[in-house]
C-alpha cells in the first residue's frame, strides 16, 4: 500500500546564494521545510541573510545552487526558475511597497486581476473587513497611519489567497508600543486564515510570540531549528543561546555526575556524551534567585525596575557579574549583601571555549523537530508495498 | 557570467559616449593636424593670457557680484521676520525667465552712449548728454559682470534659500540656548551649513561666466568664446580655435569636478517634514533697509528688463504694427519649437532609460555619466566641433534641423537625466517587486506602477531641458541652417547689426513670453522634489 506523505508548502534544499565580490556566501547549506498553516520565522542579526532567504523564496534572487519547491513542484534550480509573478507567493515589504497612486481598495485588489468585478469586489470587502480597514477602502496610503498601512499591505498579500506569505521586518517601521499590539492583530489574522507565513526579523520577542518554529541564522547559515521553547531552552550553540535571551555562561567542573558552579550544583548524566572538566553552563537571569544575606558572597551593583519584575546586577565577590530578574518582592536595594543561586530547570552545556559556534554538549533530543523528510511520489508503476 | 554584464554595459555607454567624445575628439584632432608650431602661433595671435584674465575677472566678478545680491535675499527670505518673505520666495527667481543676453540687450539699450539713459537726460539739458553712460559704460567687463551676476543670481538664491530651509531648526536654538546671539548664531552655526550652497552655487554661476557667449559678445568683452566664434566666422586658424576649445574644456571639467565634490548630494530639496521652523531675527527699524533691498534687486533684475522691453517695443509703432511686427516673428518661433520639442524628446527618452537602467543593469551609470558630460561642453564649442564633424563625417545632417536638435540633446541631457533619476527615486524597487509578487510581469508592473508615478518628475525634466534649449544661443548661431533662425538668434543678429533697436526688443519679449508660459507650466507640473538646473 502507498501512503503519500503531503508534501510541504515549502522544501529548501541544500541552497546556497553568493553576492560578487564577497568572500563569505550570504546563504549557505540552506535546507528546511515548511507545513501548511505555520507561522515559520527566520531570526538573526543584520547580514545574517535571513532577508535573502525571503527573497530567494519569493524569486528576486536567483540561487547559485540548490532547489526550492513549491507545493512539492520545483520553482527554482540549476535549470529551471520560476519568475516571481508565477509563484503564488504573497510577500509584505518592510516599507510596505504601498502604489500610491491607488486608493487601499485599488491595492487590494491589485493581485485579483483573474477574479471578474463581482467576485473580486466581494473578496475585498472580506478581507479588508478582516483587517479592519473597510472604512478606508476610499482613502490612499499616504492618508494612513504606520500601522493602517501595514495592514494593507497584508491585506494585499493575502487577498489572493497565496500558497505562502513573506513578510520581511513587518513590524520595523512602528513605533513600540504600536508593535505589540499589531503583532498580535497580525498572528490573529494569519491564524484566522490558515495561512502559511514565514516571518523576518532580528527581534527575539517577535520570533518567540509569534512563530510556530524558528530558523536561527548567523552568517548565512541556519544554525537551528525548533519550536520557541526548543529554542530558548535548548539551544543548539552559544550563539543560538545569547541571541534568543539574556545568557550566561557560567563556568563549572563537571566531577561524578553533577556539575559545580558558583551559583550551585546540580546533576548532570554524563552517560549520553563524555564532558570534559571544564564547561559553561547556561543560566538564564529568570533562573537565579537572589535572597538577603547579611554576609552573603555577593553585593547588589544596581537594579532595574521593570513593574511585574525587577532586574538585579549582581557582583559575586569571586568577581563574577550576573543579572538576575526575580519575580515579585522583596525589593533588594542597591548595595544590600546577598546570596544568588541558579535553579536552572534544564541544564544545558558548552565546552568550555568560547567561541559562538560551539555546539550545546549532549543536547536533549528535542522531540518532533522534523518531520520524515518529504520525498517525490514514485509514480504509477512502481510497487512500493 | 559577469563579465558578460560588463560588456553589456559598456554597450549602453557606447552612444552617450560617442556623442560627447566625438566632438572632443575632432577638436583634438584638428589640433594635432596643425602641428605645434602653427598652432602656438595662432593661438599666440589671441592673446591667450589676456583671455584666460579677462575669463578669470569676469568669473569671480559675477560670483561676486551675484553672491551681493542672493545672500541677504536668501537671508531676508529664511531668517527675518520681514513680512512678504513669501514674495521673495516667488519673485526672486523670477529674472531665470530672462536669458541673459536679453538682460545684455536691456542694459545695452539703456546705458549705451545715446542710449535711453542719455536721451533722457538730453531732454533736460538741451542736447545728448554722456554723464551716465560715460560713468557707468555697459559695454566693458564691467557691464559683462553686471549683467551676468544680475541674471544668474536666482541659481546661488534657490540653492542657499534651501539650504537654509534645510537646516534644522534645533541647531540654531541650541546655539542660542547656549547663549549666543543672533550674529554668532549666523557665523557658528548658519554660515557653515550654509557652506555647501554657497560653494556649490558659486561654482555654478563662476561656470555659467565662463562658458557664456551671449552677455560677452553683445557687450564686447573679449573672452574665449568669443575669440572662438570670430575664427569660425572668418574661416581661419580653425586649429587655434579648437586648442582654444580644449583649454575651455578643461577649465569647465575642473570647475565641474570641484562642483560635484561640493554640491554632491545636496542636489535635492529636503524629504520629509521638519517640526517648527528656525528662529527668526526681529528687524525692527531695520525692516526698510530690508524692503529697499528686495526692491532694488527686483527692480534691476526684473522690474527694468520688462519696462525697458515694453518701451522699446512701444516704439515700433501702433498696436497694429507691434502685431504685424510679432506676426512676422512666428516662423522664427516655430522654428525655435520644432528644435527644442525635438532635441528635448529625445533627450528625455534616453535620459529616462539610462536612469531606470541605472540602477539595474551594471555599467549604466556610466553611459548615464557620459550622457552628462556632454554638459561640460560650452555651446560655442560644440557648435564648432559639430559644423567640422558634420562637414566631414556626415555632410547630409549639415545645415538640418536635426543637427541642430543633436546639438541639444548633447547639451541638455544632463538636467533631463537629473530630473528622471529624481523621479525614478520616487519609485524604490520594492514597488515594482510588490507588483510582481501579485503576478504583474516585469512590463506591467513597469506600466502600471512605474509610469504612473514618475510622468509628473519626467514632464517637468522634459520641461526644465526645453527652456534651456528654447534659449540656447551660442551652438545655434553656428549650427542653424540657412533661413532656419530661432527666436535666440533673432534677436542676437538684431543687437549685433543695428544695435539696441526695437525690433530685436520685441523678439526678446517674445522669447521671454515663451519661456514664462512653459515656466508656469512646469510650475504647474512640478512633483516636490525636483532637482535644480544648472544654466
Amino acid at each position: 500500500m502507498t501512503s503519500r506523505v503531503t508534501p510541504p508548502v515549502l522544501r529548501l534544499h541544500d541552497v546556497w546564494k553568493s553576492y560578487a565580490g564577497r568572500a563569505e556566501p550570504a546563504v549557505a547549506e540552506l535546507d528546511f521545510e515548511i507545513v501548511e498553516g505555520e507561522i515559520f520565522t527566520l531570526l538573526g542579526p543584520s547580514g545574517c541573510g535571513k532577508t535573502t532567504t525571503l527573497r530567494l523564496i519569493a524569486g528576486f534572487e536567483r540561487a547559485d545552487q540548490g532547489q526550492v519547491f513549491l507545493r512539492g513542484s520545483i520553482t527554482a534550480n540549476s535549470r529551471h526558475w520560476t519568475p516571481p509573478e508565477k509563484r503564488g507567493v504573497g510577500m509584505v515589504f518592510q516599507d510596505y511597497a504601498l502604489f500610491p497612486h491607488l486608493s487601499v481598495l485599488e491595492n487590494v485588489a491589485f493581485g485579483l486581476r483573474d477574479l471578474d468585478g463581482e467576485a473580486r469586489q466581494r473578496r475585498c470587502d472580506e478581507i479588508l473587513g478582516l483587517v479592519g480597514l473597510s472604512s478606508h477602502a476610499r482613502h490612499y496610503p499616504h492618508q494612513l497611519s504606520g500601522g493602517e498601512q501595514q495592514r494593507v499591505a497584508l491585506a494585499r498579500a493575502l487577498a489572493p489567497r497565496p500558497v505562502l506569505v513573506l513578510l520581511d521586518e513587518p513590524f520595523g517601521s512602528l513605533d513600540a508600543d504600536l508593535r505589540r499590539q499589531v503583532r498580535q492583530e497580525v498572528r490573529t489574522i494569519l491564524r484566522g486564515l490558515g495561512s502559511t507565513a514565514i516571518l523576518v526579523t532580528h527581534d527575539r520577542q517577535e520570533a518567540l510570540t509569534l512563530s510556530d518554529r524558528v530558523a536561527v541564522l548567523q552568517a548565512g547559515r541556519i544554525q537551528q531549528i525548533g519550536s520557541p521553547e526548543q529554542i530558548y531552552h535548548h539551544p543548539a550553540t552559544r550563539f543560538v543561546a545569547s541571541f534568543v535571551g539574556p545568557a550566561h555562561f557560567v563556568p563549572g567542573q563537571v566531577r561524578a555526575g553533577q556539575v559545580v558552579t558558583e551559583l550551585g550544583t546540580f546533576p548532570y548524566d554524563d552517560e549520553v556524551d563524555q564532558a570534559p572538566a571544564q564547561v559553561d553552563v547556561l543560566i538564564r537571569p529568570e533562573e537565579i534567585e537572589i535572597v538577603a544575606v547579611p554576609r552573603g558572597r555577593a553585593s547588589v551593583t544596581g537594579r532595574e525596575f521593570h513593574g511585574p519584575d525587577v532586574s538585579y546586577e549582581v557582583q559575586l565577590d569571586s568577581g563574577l557579574q550576573v543579572i538576575c530578574r526575580p519575580a515579585g518582592p522583596p525589593l533588594h536595594p542597591v548595595g544590600a549583601r546577598v546570596a544568588v543561586r541558579a535553579v536552572p530547570k534544564r541544564v544545558v552545556l558548552f565546552p568550555a571555549d568560547t567561541s559562538p559556534q560551539s555546539s550545546v554538549l549532549s543536547p536533549e533530543p528535542p522531540s518532533g523537530e522534523r518531520s520524515r523528510p518529504w520525498t517525490p511520489d514514485p509514480g504509477p508503476g512502481t510497487q512500493d508495498s | 557570467m559577469r563579465s558578460a554584464r560588463q560588456i553589456r554595459g559598456l554597450g549602453l555607454a557606447l552612444l552617450p559616449a560617442a556623442l560627447v567624445l566625438a566632438p572632443l575628439a575632432y577638436l583634438l584632432a584638428l589640433v594635432l593636424e596643425a602641428g605645434p608650431g602653427t598652432l602656438v602661433t595662432a593661438i599666440g595671435r589671441a592673446g591667450p593670457l589676456e583671455l584666460l584674465a579677462n575669463v578669470g575677472l569676469l568669473a569671480a566678478g559675477t560670483t561676486a557680484w551675484a553672491l551681493l545680491l542672493a545672500a541677504p535675499l536668501a537671508w531676508l527670505g529664511t531668517r527675518s521676520d520681514l513680512r512678504g518673505a513669501r514674495v521673495v520666495q516667488w519673485l526672486a527667481p523670477l529674472p531665470l525667465a530672462i536669458p541673459p543676453y536679453v538682460g545684455a540687450i536691456v542694459y545695452a539699450s539703456l546705458l549705451a552712449p545715446g542710449g535711453l539713459v542719455d536721451t533722457f537726460l538730453g531732454g533736460f539739458s538741451g542736447g545728448p548728454s554722456r554723464a551716465i553712460s560715460g560713468l557707468l559704460p555697459i559695454y566693458s567687463l564691467g557691464g559683462g559682470i553686471f549683467v551676468l551676476g544680475l541674471f544668474t543670481y536666482p541659481y546661488l538664491f534657490l540653492l542657499l534659500r534651501a539650504a537654509l530651509l534645510r537646516l534644522d531648526p534645533a541647531l540654531e536654538e541650541a546655539a542660542r540656548s547656549l547663549g549666543q546671539g543672533p550674529w554668532q548664531s549666523f557665523l557658528q552655526v548658519t554660515l557653515p551649513a550654509a557652506r555647501p550652497a554657497l560653494l556649490g552655487g558659486g561654482l555654478l554661476v563662476f561656470l555659467y561666466a565662463v562658458v557664456d557667449f551671449g552677455v560677452v559678445s553683445l557687450l564686447r568683452v573679449r573672452t574665449f568664446t568669443t575669440v572662438i566664434y570670430n575664427y569660425l566666422l572668418a574661416g581661419f586658424s580653425l586649429a587655434a580655435a579648437a586648442g582654444l576649445s580644449l583649454v575651455l574644456v578643461g577649465i569647465v571639467a575642473l570647475l565641474l569636478f570641484l562642483q560635484q565634490r561640493t554640491l554632491g548630494a545636496g542636489r535635492y530639496s529636503q524629504r520629509g517634514t521638519r517640526s517648527g521652523t528656525s528662529p527668526r531675527v526681529r528687524l525692527g527699524s531695520w525692516r526698510w533697509l530690508g524692503w529697499a533691498y528686495l526692491l532694488l534687486v527686483l527692480t534691476l533684475s526684473l522690474g527694468v528688463p520688462l519696462a525697458v522691453l515694453a518701451w522699446q517695443v512701444a516704439r515700433l509703432g501702433s498696436p497694429a504694427e507691434i502685431a504685424a511686427f510679432l506676426g512676422s516673428q512666428f516662423g522664427y518661433l516655430r522654428n525655435t519649437l520644432i528644435v527644442a520639442v525635438g532635441g528635448t524628446t529625445l533627450a528625455l527618452a534616453a535620459a529616462t532609460a539610462l536612469a531606470w537602467l541605472a540602477s539595474r543593469v551594471a555599467g549604466a551609470t556610466l553611459a548615464g555619466a557620459f550622457l552628462q558630460a556632454g554638459y561640460a561642453i560650452p555651446g560655442t564649442v560644440l557648435g564648432l566641433a559639430l559644423v567640422g564633424l558634420y562637414l566631414r563625417a556626415t555632410p547630409w545632417l549639415y545645415g538640418t534641423p536635426l543637427a541642430l536638435a543633436i546639438a541639444y540633446f548633447i547639451l541638455y541631457a544632463a538636467p533631463a537625466y537629473q530630473g528622471a533619476r529624481a523621479a525614478l527615486a520616487q519609485v524604490p524597487p520594492s514597488l515594482e517587486e510588490a507588483a510582481r509578487a501579485l503576478g504583474r510581469s516585469p512590463l506591467q508592473a513597469f506600466r502600471e506602477v512605474v509610469v504612473p508615478l514618475v510622468r509628473p518628475g519626467l514632464a517637468g525634466a522634459w520641461l526644465l531641458s526645453f527652456i534651456l534649449s528654447v534659449r540656447e544661443l551660442a551652438a545655434t548661431l553656428i549650427l542653424r541652417p540657412p533661413g532656419f533662425d530661432t527666436l535666440a538668434v533673432r534677436i542676437w543678429v538684431h543687437m549685433m547689426d543695428v544695435g539696441p533697436d526695437p525690433r530685436g526688443a520685441a523678439v526678446a519679449l517674445l522669447l521671454v513670453a515663451a519661456i514664462a508660459v512653459t515656466w508656469l507650466l512646469l510650475l504647474i507640473v512640478r512633483p516636490p522634489h525636483t532637482p535644480m538646473a544648472f544654466t
